[in-house]
């Protein structure tokens, strides 16, 4: 895009941010399917999912620290701190993972199986992201769209854990 | 050719090149699928007797047992539907003619058509693993659990199946956005909404559908996959599981996807057809606008329907009413739409070339499916007709009949600018005839034994004595589905060998307005030398102030226009 002239850029950068938010659209109805399956689970008796506890508000808190940096350095190649964040956030998803352990949860309850397949849904998108952290020579405004993205996604799937469920 | 070239052409980003290579996976995977469906019939026409030909491969006795026989039916619908039809209609010809037809260099993101062809080819790759397999899916198309569950199914060919839809669900959703995105943003200058070819718009509502509801098809058989892998029971429910499992969540997901891919498949081809009526019928196409409203309301209301495949499900009596109301008001639209073709065609002067029999094809079987989905709209008449060969007569006329007859129509109708080759047109005639007659024949055939109550999936029906009297029915369709098979050697003849003998097709050869037509034929790399100006719709044929070959193309200017 940056060897472009400037009127090309700008109509590749608009067919860019038409592409990802329809990406980001279908990402969301993706959520949504996800979301309502776990709501017909809990009508049909499964068990709430078990809190994570304080990791939600550090996981939360790490995707917010990539926003801001992505924001404060948009359009530079300053993405150390952003990239560092990102990692951390993985790095803290898996710790949640192994602590909760997986695989015997999922056993006891579909709710807590289905919250674990959202977290899991959630690192992919997160992984890709990383990826174009490292993979972009400067940020941008789309780069720091699609993290606002997952932010949102997270704080909506850490807090399906915390709602009353039926 | 070095490394560097063979990845280079391997990896070529080219619209055309990706289409084509799509063209090529579909039809394959068009044979191998139909070739399912032969030992299908061969089992219904003739139960217990050893398969001629293929027999050895089904086991030493020759003939096919029941596991085989589901194995069979759950691989020629799934193949059918996610791996010959889509890549035929929405890959090949999706990929190659959005650009020419809009007046595009390319499509907005190259690199998203490569990704999905090869994400298509890894889903293929995988569903074709489990042929090899001691036992394959055999939970039928749908999947439906628990049936595909480890508990219904053990063993790793029904593993493979959702990790293979969630590949394919990749694929499409690629390509979708790719698409969407082309014809948003990359359009010639003039090329004004209400001028765009009606094809392209098949292919936007189509793709704007598969961006909403391939999503829930991914949900579906991610859950699945974890059912089977990771030992979660999101599908099995019952005294023994504790976690709360249920399999009509699948349904759910599956239909709110399901429902809507039959007009992700059919829009482009309602788009083609509605072109070349047009064309073939040397007059505008009737009420051009009225078309695209109407193709608009059918999709907003398909995505509103999904629960009349769910009748049978307790479903509360209420919401069964509320689908089968919008069921029925689907209706309203797809008339309309049938009435623009017919209008179109009134006091049309025919040109009856196979393009023009194929889409006359696709019109004939559309209204019969399209008649017979009414029955299947009622509650009452579902409960009985539900999961009865009705079912499979209908839905094999709409998605099988009329998406296949386009598929043909779509590619006798751009052979030559795709391959720069004329075909014999004595041979397509014979293909269609071939085709359209045995096809109409089978399929109508399976609407008049599921009315008499058969049931879909029965490894042998005349096991039972009530059905035992509709064998002679059934053997003469699987005479007729022979009879479709041998009707597909014309086309490979012709297919094959136009590609080595056939004569230097003409740049124009239909005589018609739309852009793809105002370049060489096949096109160059580029498209267009210049990125066309378009100065009219994409029907203007016996326009009084066009050209002797009555064509009055989208870039002309006349003289009394503002250039």
């Amino acid at each position: 895009v940056s060897r472009l002239a400037p009127a090309a850029r700008t109509q590749e950068e608009t067919s860019a941010a038409v592409g990802l938010l329809l990406f980001l659209g279908s990402s969301a109805l993706l959520f949504l399917a996800l979301w309502a399956a776990a709501l017909l689970l809990s009508l049909r008796g499964a068990p709430p999912p078990t809190p994570p506890g304080w990791w939600s508000l550090l996981t939360t808190g790490l995707l917010f620290g990539v926003t801001f940096q992505l924001q404060k350095f948009e359009r530079t190649s300053r993405r150390i701190g952003a990239r560092a964040c990102a990692l951390l956030f993985l790095g803290a998803l898996g710790l949640i993972w192994k602590r909760a352990s997986l695989l015997e949860s999922s056993g006891e309850s579909s709710a807590m199986a289905l919250f674990f397949i959202l977290t899991g849904i959630h690192a992919l998108h997160g992984a890709a992201g990383l990826l174009a952290l490292f993979a972009f020579r400067r940020t941008s405004r789309l780069l720091n769209t699609y993290w606002q993205f997952l932010v949102g996604a997270w704080i909506l799937t850490v807090s399906s854990a915390y709602l009353p469920w039926p | 050719m070095s490394t560097t070239q063979f990845f280079g052409e391997l990896l070529s980003r080219d619209h055309k090149v990706i289409g084509k290579r799509f063209l090529w996976l579909g039809l394959g995977f068009l044979f191998l699928g139909g070739a399912l469906s032969m030992v299908i019939r061969w089992q219904l026409g003739f139960p217990g007797r050893p398969v001629p030909l293929v027999g050895r491969a089904l086991g030493a006795s020759g003939r096919v047992s029941p596991t085989a026989y589901a194995e069979l039916f759950t691989l020629h619908g799934t193949i059918m539907i996610f791996f010959a039809v889509t890549p035929l209609l929405i890959g090949a010809f999706g990929n190659y003619c959005i650009p020419l037809l809009i007046g595009a260099r390319g499509m907005a993101f190259p690199v998203l058509g490569v990704l999905s062809f090869f994400t298509q080819v890894t889903a293929s790759l995988v569903l074709l693993a489990s042929f090899f397999l001691p036992t394959g899916p055999l939970a039928g198309w749908t999947g439906y659990p628990p049936l595909s569950t480890s508990v219904g199914t053990p063993g790793l060919g029904q593993t493979l199946w959702p990790i293979a839809m969630a590949l394919f669900a990749a694929a499409s959703l690629v390509g979708a956005i790719n698409y969407i995105t082309t014809v948003v943003r990359c359009r010639a200058p003039g090329m004004g909404w209400f001028r765009l070819p009606l094809t392209v718009w098949g292919f936007l509502l189509s793709s704007i559908l598969s961006a909403l509801f391939l999503p829930f098809l991914t949900a579906a058989v991610l859950l699945l996959f974890s059912d089977r892998l990771f030992g979660t029971h999101f599908y099995i429910a019952g005294p023994l599981v504790q976690s709360g499992g249920d399999p009509i969540i699948y349904q759910h997901l599956f239909w709110i996807f399901g429902h809507p891919e039959v007009y992700i498949l059919i829009f482009p081809a309602w788009g083609i057809v509605s072109d070349l009526l047009s064309f073939f019928a040397r007059k505008p196409a009737f009420a051009y606008p009225v078309t695209v409203v109407s193709l608009m309301a059918i999709a907003v209301i398909s995505t509103l329907v999904y629960g009349h495949h769910m009748y049978v499900t307790s479903m509360s009596p209420l919401l069964g009413q509320g689908f089968m109301v919008l069921t029925m008001l689907v209706s309203l639209p797809a008339c309309i739409l049938f009435i623009t073709w017919l209008g179109t065609l009134w006091r049309g002067s025919l040109r009856l070339a196979p393009p023009m029999w194929f889409t006359l094809g696709v019109v004939f079987v559309f209204g019969l499916g399209g008649l017979t989905g009414l029955y299947l709209a009622h509650i009452p008449i579902d409960i009985y007709l539900h999961d009865t060969y009705f079912v499979v007569g209908h839905f094999h006329l709409t998605m099988a009949a009329a998406v296949l007859l386009a598929v043909f129509a779509a590619i006798y109708f751009w052979y030559p600018k795709i391959f720069g080759r004329n075909y014999n047109h004595t041979l397509a005639h014979l293909h269609f005839w071939l085709s359209f007659l045995p096809m109409s024949a089978v399929f109508s055939i399976m609407l008049v034994v599921g009315n008499a109550g058969l049931q879909r999936r029965l490894f042998d029906p005349s096991d039972y004595p009530i059905w035992r009297g509709l064998l002679g029915l059934n053997r003469v369709a699987s005479y007729a589905a022979f009879a479709l098979l041998f009707g597909q050697i014309p086309f490979v003849v012709n297919f094959i060998g136009s590609l080595f003998w056939g004569a230097r097709s003409e740049h124009n050869p239909w005589h018609v307005g739309t852009l793809e037509w105002s370049v060489s034929s096949p096109p160059p790399a580029h498209n267009f030398d210049e990125i066309p100006r378009v100065h009219r719709g994409p029907h203007e044929l016996g326009h009084p102030r066009s050209d002797a070959r009555g064509v009055l193309a989208q870039t002309t200017v006349l003289s009394d226009e503002a250039p």
